[in-house]
């Protein structure tokens, strides 16, 4: 088994490289962040295709990689950001799913949902950011206690991931299970709640250096009178302090919506969020340069429009070179769902949670303030193999995961002459290392005839590679 | 599959089934043979099985089961119902369709009539502790035994023809010609009966048995007839168990050691002890004028039971109650006191918990002792019930529909201890109550009402302001209240059932009720009423199902429907558990119906999803 730092490296060069690195388009930062335009040194390949579904979704589907490749790089991110499906329609009977009872803990059927919400839902880029912030806002229902409470923020990270950011954090900065985890469901003018406006200031936004003491008070001050009451967030009039405060140097008579207003549009929590987006849709392993990062950072803090720079990043040079691609370690929800997802398939959702928290990523209970560790963080010895444990069981069907897997159909979407290579186009676009190469090449199928316990033992064994952990 | 069907034969595909080409095979080694041999009048088939068996199975009137399960209007339901339209869909069914139109083609007749006459003599199936297995079945006749070997003939000998092998092995064993296959396969016929065993050696010795009138056979054996006897001589069918053997096994052993938590103790840990200690179980079905009985008994004395749960003289359960929407009643006579007092020996593990729940019952008795002051003035005769929630729309409805609930307890000294119960109960609230306000959610009210001789105290919330009426959140199902009526007091979830089973009680005190002798356990469900529940909540349980198993909105919808119409089959179930002859007997009386697909018609499906 390979170590977590290992994978981290740049993957052997198998015969044809996907990718050219373009250096002098990747030296100026310009240049990185440039739309990606196909050409006959940096041709757009089936491994770029899958590359970008699996950072924009949760791996593609042999018709969305064939369209990808129909259509080009720039149709493809279009398409990811702008689903043609009707994702209203969609959304409408999710929502109508299960609404959690407001007196239960228990976000069992909540996360169940997500994640078949995940597995089925037409927009994954959407999901995806839902998972971002989630994992970005780091609140957990260990402090909430409440399903309900739980699935309302969830909803609004939703409504709001690819939206402007100052209404994102307007709107989750009014989530009772914000205020609930962050200590502040009570904030007096005598003795305001401390703890979230300093969350607010060191991690949501501005980050710790571009802050004083003073100004956190006086954001305190701004948040007085906000309470949590039977799962509402209320206003009590006689605990607001609307005196003038000083904050961030600017004076006023501020509130609570200006306090957010003022952190959401300043200029570091756009690098904030730009570097945070980094990390979640170029690589972990690397830390980039403020340089790079500058174009980017310069646009988003022009109006915070989350989809516009998320498209920039999915569209760019940067994304489609080496920089990127496999330059993360699948989190738990990636690794299961790009088994899934690819295949159509359909799982029991609800044991499937339970697993991946077993894994490290319990959705709902992100372990620490700043979210899931993340990178080399998911695997070690014991989580490894429990990965190869559960791609078997999902593979293989049967309890507890009843997954739903019609291999017929998967096998009459290829060309190809056996299972063992369908797989490898679908999931990992035939870019694995000699040393993969041989090792599927080593097992047993069936060759052209499709053979259900062969394929799924097989289609298991990919799942463990290297190179599938790889995102 | 009605009629005589027109068949295609398509011998080649019926031929390549391994196992029906086996058993097909082994027939025409042996068909036209001399059917009778031996004893004038035959032997039962159980005594034709060495006497180590360790599990029987003997059908011994199949008519009676087979008749109400065949009959034209139950085979007409049945073939209209969802389940039976995916049985036909499945891979399989052409092949058995076939099989089927072929027998019912050779035998002149329906395969309804086929089928009784080839097994309406008896089944009897018998298990060695090495796993060795006989199955013999018995025709009704021997005409129709000949009738359906001649049948396979040609069907054999396309299946053996490039096989000679598959015809097995011949040799006379006490009169009768047996076909072998290497030492782990043959067959016989004897007596009308086709006999079949996965040893030769089993089947070389129940022809030995046979040839000695049964002597020292299973079926003479002491402990099988005593649970012949126990069964019943109408019984259609007997399982029985060796339990001597069957408790040697490890994993039986390890469960039978762990110790139950206290509800299951109270309510089935006499019946454990016994089964610990029976030497054998039998488990009997009858059938009825509109359904099935089946009885259970395990030969170990009640009077070594613990007697927590053994009435006393000709005591026994208090009949069920009976209310409007009832889902289920289930009676008990169980001493809590001497339950209590027994809870060393029953739960030892729980001993530190116990010591929380004795001080925390403290708190709520003011101090009385859980055993002599509190459990003491409870009498056994105990009833709890379930039922369909009628809800008072001025009050609110909730979205989602739970039944209520209600505990009927019997106090020794209802005027002293009613209102130390009632005092209890309100100290429990309050906790409830207080423990909401905690988590700010909001409390319970009570009212407290008088009415001539019933004393009814409500626990209630109050419907939010500006909240739906018709579609409140689940916890507006429970509305915990307490009746005092007489000598009862009623601990229920809902006050509308409350008042229920206070009218039940008194119009059972005015009829002078009396308990049912030596019965422990009575209990009742209303399956016709739990599948409309179901009906009525298919929403949430389909999409329970859709993340629990992983199903689409379609399948879940299917899969519910099936279950649902495989319960709709049972319009009523009833379970008793007696001292009979001193020993421990249960009785599950399943009153049945064909099933109807209106009654558990599906709403369209809303879509969407896959």
């Amino acid at each position: 088994m390979q170590s977590a730092s290992s994978l981290l490296r740049p993957l052997a060069a198998p015969s044809k490289r996907p990718l050219t690195m373009n250096k002098n388009s990747m030296s100026e930062p310009d240049g990185a962040w440039a739309p990606f335009k196909p050409d006959s040194q940096r041709p757009w390949t089936l491994p770029l295709a899958g590359h970008l579904y699996r950072r924009a979704g949760f791996g593609a589907r042999w018709d969305e990689l064939e369209n990808a490749m129909t259509s080009g790089p720039q149709a493809a991110v279009d398409g990811l950001l702008n689903p043609a499906a009707d994702v209203a329609s969609f959304d409408r009977l999710f929502d109508s799913y299960s609404p959690a009872d407001s007196e239960s803990k228990d976000t069992g059927q909540v996360l169940a949902w997500w994640l078949r919400r995940m597995l089925e839902t037409p927009h994954p880029l959407r999901e995806r950011m839902t998972l971002f912030w989630h994992d970005y806002f780091g609140i957990s229902n260990i402090e909430v206690e409440n399903a309900r409470d739980m699935q309302h923020y969830i909803r609004t990270l939703r409504r709001h991931a690819l939206g402007k950011f100052p209404e994102l954090l307007s709107a989750v900065a009014s989530e009772p299970a914000m205020l609930i985890c962050l200590h502040a469901k009570a904030s007096r003018k005598s003795k305001p709640a401390l703890q979230f406006p300093e969350t607010l200031l060191k991690q949501y936004t501005i980050g710790a250096g571009h802050f004083t003491e003073t100004d956190l008070r006086e954001a305190a001050r701004a948040f007085a009178g906000r309470y949590v009451l039977q799962h509402e967030v209320k206003i009590i009039a006689e605990e607001q302090d609307t005196g003038i405060k000083q904050f961030l140097g600017r004076q006023g008579p501020f509130g609570s919506a200006e306090v957010l207003d003022i952190l959401a549009r300043h200029p570091a929590t756009a690098e904030k969020i730009v570097t945070r987006l980094y990390r979640w849709f170029i690589s972990e392993a690397d830390t980039p340069k403020p340089e790079l990062l500058r174009p980017l950072v310069e646009d988003f803090a022009r109006d915070f429009d989350i989809a516009r720079l998320v498209g920039i990043i999915l569209r760019s040079n940067c994304f489609f070179s080496q920089v990127a691609y496999r330059r993360r370690i699948k989190s738990p929800v990636e690794f299961a769902l790009g088994i899934l997802r690819p295949l159509n398939a359909t799982v029991a959702t609800l044991p499937l949670g339970n697993a991946l928290a077993e894994l490290g990523q319990e959705l709902f209970q992100p372990p620490i303030a700043t979210g899931w560790p993340c990178g080399r963080h998911w695997l070690n010895t014991f989580t490894m193999a429990k990965r190869i444990q559960l791609a078997q069981r999902l593979l293989n069907g049967g309890a507890p995961f009843n997954t739903a897997l019609d291999w017929n159909k998967v096998m009459r979407q290829t060309r190809s002459a056996d299972g063992a290579s369908h797989l490898l186009d679908l999931w990992l676009q035939n870019d694995i290392s000699t040393a993969s190469r041989q090792a599927v090449s080593r097992l047993k199928t069936t060759g052209g005839k499709v053979s259900r316990p062969n394929l799924a033992d097989t289609a298991a064994f990919i799942a463990s590679l290297p190179e599938f952990q790889c995102s | 599959m009605q009629g005589v069907i027109k068949v295609e034969m398509n011998m080649k595909s019926i031929a390549t089934r391994k196992s029906v080409r086996c058993l097909m095979a082994a027939l025409a080694g042996i068909c036209l043979q001399s059917v009778v041999t031996g004893a004038e009048s035959p032997l039962p088939a159980v005594q034709m099985t060495p006497a180590e068996t360790v599990f029987a199975l003997e059908i011994a009137r199949p008519l009676k089961i087979l008749e109400p399960l065949l009959a034209p209007e139950t085979v007409q339901a049945f073939s209209a119902s969802p389940i039976w339209a995916r049985i036909e869909e499945g891979p399989q069914f052409q092949g058995l369709a076939r099989a089927v139109g072929f027998l019912e083609l050779q035998m002149g007749t329906d395969w309804q009539t086929a089928l009784k006459k080839l097994v309406g003599g008896g089944v009897t199936l018998a298990v060695q502790s090495s796993r060795e297995t006989i199955l013999t079945i018995e025709a009704q006749d021997a005409n129709s035994l000949d009738q359906f070997i001649q049948s396979l003939q040609a069907f054999i000998k396309a299946a053996t023809q490039n096989n000679p092998a598959l015809q097995g092995a011949e040799q006379v064993v006490h009169g009768v010609k047996m076909t072998s296959f290497g030492r782990r396969a043959a067959w016989a016929l004897a007596d009308n009966r086709l006999m079949i065993a996965n040893s030769v050696e089993l089947m070389e010795r129940a022809l030995e048995l046979r040839a000695n009138k049964g002597a020292n056979s299973f079926g003479k054996s002491a402990a099988y007839t005593a649970a012949r006897t126990a069964a019943g001589p109408d019984a259609a069918a007997i399982f029985f168990a060796d339990m001597t053997t069957v408790r040697s096994n490890p994993k039986l052993q390890q469960a039978l050691a762990k110790n139950l938590t206290p509800l299951p103790a109270l309510l089935v840990g006499h019946l454990r002890e016994a089964f610990k200690k029976a030497n054998w179980l039998s488990i009997s079905l009858d059938a009825t004028a509109d359904g099935i009985r089946i009885k259970a008994v395990a030969d170990a004395p009640a009077s070594e039971a613990p007697r927590f749960a053994v009435p006393q003289a000709n005591d026994g359960v208090l009949p069920n109650l009976s209310v409007p929407g009832q889902l289920a009643g289930i009676s008990l006579y169980r001493d809590l006191r001497a339950f209590y007092q027994a809870k060393d020996e029953l739960f030892p593990e729980r001993t530190s918990g116990l010591v929380f729940f004795e001080n925390m019952m403290g708190i709520f008795f003011s101090g009385l002792h859980i055993s002599e002051g509190v459990l003491a003035e409870v009498d056994p005769h105990i009833r709890l019930v379930a039922a369909v929630q009628q809800y008072d729309p001025e009050v609110g409805i909730p979205a989602i529909k739970i039944p209520a609930f209600a505990a009927v307890m019997k106090l020794r000294h209802p005027q002293e201890f009613g209102e130390v119960v009632e005092e209890a109960w309100q100290k429990a609230i309050g906790m409830a109550s207080f423990t909401r306000g905690q988590k700010g959610l909001p409390g319970f009210l009570i009212d407290r009402s008088t009415n001539k001789d019933v004393k009814i105290s409500v626990a209630y919330y109050r419907p939010p302001k500006d909240a739906d009426l018709k579609a409140l959140e689940p916890r507006f199902n429970f509305r915990p209240t307490l009746a005092r009526t007489g000598d009862y007091v009623i601990l229920s979830s809902a006050d509308g059932l409350a008042r229920q089973v206070v009218e039940a009680v008194k119009k059972e005190a005015s009829a002078g009720a009396k308990p049912l002798p030596r019965t422990h356990t009575a209990a009742e469900i209303d399956v016709n009423a739990l599948v409309k529940a179901a009906v009525s909540s298919r929403e949430p349980l389909i999409q329970r199902m859709m993340i629990g198993q992983g199903r689409s909105r379609e399948q879940a919808s299917e899969q519910l429907d099936n279950l649902l119409t495989w319960l709709d089959c049972m319009e009523k179930a009833s379970l008793e558990g007696l001292e009979e002859d001193g020993r421990f007997v249960m009785y599950l009386t399943m009153k049945l119906r064909a099933p109807d697909a209106k009654r558990i018609k599906s709403p369209a499906s809303s879509g969407g999803s896959k």
